[in-house]
């Protein structure tokens, strides 16, 4: 009996070749394996909560626009994250500048230990700000370190820069980041 | 311990691909910076995580309506090219196929047939119809005479003569 050698068809590659040759349902594959990652990136990013739907959609749209220039040499995660970092920052541009950071707009604390509740808020709202505060690619290195857990390779291949540069963004953005948040 | 290369680590042990030794732990109780460094990256990658659960299937559903849009946009607006091409490929045959109004005869073969083709219409005329039509017609280049060859007007009255006598035998 033989035993199938071919590529793994659940990765994000083969995923992505079987949306080029026409399966829809490859697509929405990978919609459900990322939107909460992006949603969450793009909420860490500055997003408001009322927007990362619609910014999440967006990005994916232009994603498989453009999957051709997906070169597989960065994580598609890691690439959809430098497209939503794109696409907000396109937002940004866009309100001229207005913050999209929106803290007024979280769910109220859980009342079975409101305080324990309301601090863990406050330290998420000062993380935000803090990485608000910081310029794009130092936020986007750090981001991507955080909560992809990707290497600085991975990372200058996604943000179109080198491996020293993104390492030197992320050092920046930690010492930053101590002063404005620890 | 190196600090730098304890940082280095930090998000593979976060993403679940590493994790500390004991002295990794040791160095983390001692070592403020890297304990503050860690412990951002952990604020970093928990942000976000209370977040309602975004709909997935609408989002899907969406991106799929709207990527399906977008091809038969590219689709139409390749047909609409290729017409456009095809149209200027066709004016440009015609246009390099169109015979000159001056200058030399059409050098396609069916131009020279048409110039062989016979006369019906003349068969039915008589000798002198027929020379009367010749006369109104000029002879063909080069069927004429040269142009240094001089003509019956340009004879002399006994030069006439002779020519006259010769023609008779």
């Amino acid at each position: 009996m033989g035993v199938s050698t071919g590529p793994d068809p659940s990765t994000d590659a083969a995923l992505a070749a079987r949306y080029r040759s026409g399966d829809e349902g490859a697509a929405a594959a990978l919609v459900a394996r990322h939107t909460a990652a992006i949603g969450r990136f793009l909420y860490a990013s500055g997003a408001g909560r009322s927007d990362i739907e619609d910014l999440v959609q967006e990005a994916f749209y232009r994603a498989f626009r453009k999957l051709e220039f997906w070169r597989e040499h960065a994580s598609f995660r890691s690439w959809l994250f430098s497209i939503a970092a794109n696409l907000l920052k396109d937002e940004y541009r866009r309100r001229k500048g207005r913050t999209m950071l929106s803290l007024e707009d979280r769910d109220l604390p859980d009342q079975s230990d409101p305080h324990a509740e309301l601090a863990a808020n406050e330290a998420e709202d000062r993380m935000r700000e803090g990485l608000a505060g910081l310029p794009r690619l130092q936020r986007e290195v750090f981001l991507m370190r955080s909560q992809l857990g990707s290497e600085y390779d991975e990372i200058a291949v996604a943000l179109g820069t080198t491996p020293g540069a993104a390492r030197v963004h992320y050092h920046h953005a930690v010492k930053r980041l101590k002063e404005l948040v620890v | 311990m190196n600090c730098e290369r304890l940082s280095d680590r930090m998000p593979g042990v976060l993403a679940g691909r590493d994790h500390w030794s004991r002295e990794d732990e040791e160095h983390l109780v001692v070592c403020a910076d890297c304990r503050s460094e860690w412990q951002l990256l952990v604020r970093g990658s928990a942000l976000g995580a209370e977040l309602p659960g975004l709909d997935v299937s609408r989002i899907s559903a969406e991106v799929q309506r709207r990527l399906a849009l977008a091809k038969r946009a590219d689709r139409n607006r390749r047909r609409g090219w290729l017409g456009l091409g095809l149209a200027a490929a066709a004016a440009l045959v015609l246009v390099i196929a169109r015979p000159r109004s001056t200058g030399e005869a059409p050098a396609s073969p069916i131009a020279e047939q048409a110039l062989v083709l016979p006369v019906i219409e003349l068969d039915s005329l008589s000798a002198a119809e027929l020379q009367a039509v010749l006369e109104t017609m000029e002879p063909p280049m080069g069927t004429n005479s040269t142009l240094d060859a001089p003509s019956l007007q340009d004879l002399d009255d006994h030069q006439l003569e002779r020519v006259l006598r010769s023609l008779e035998g």
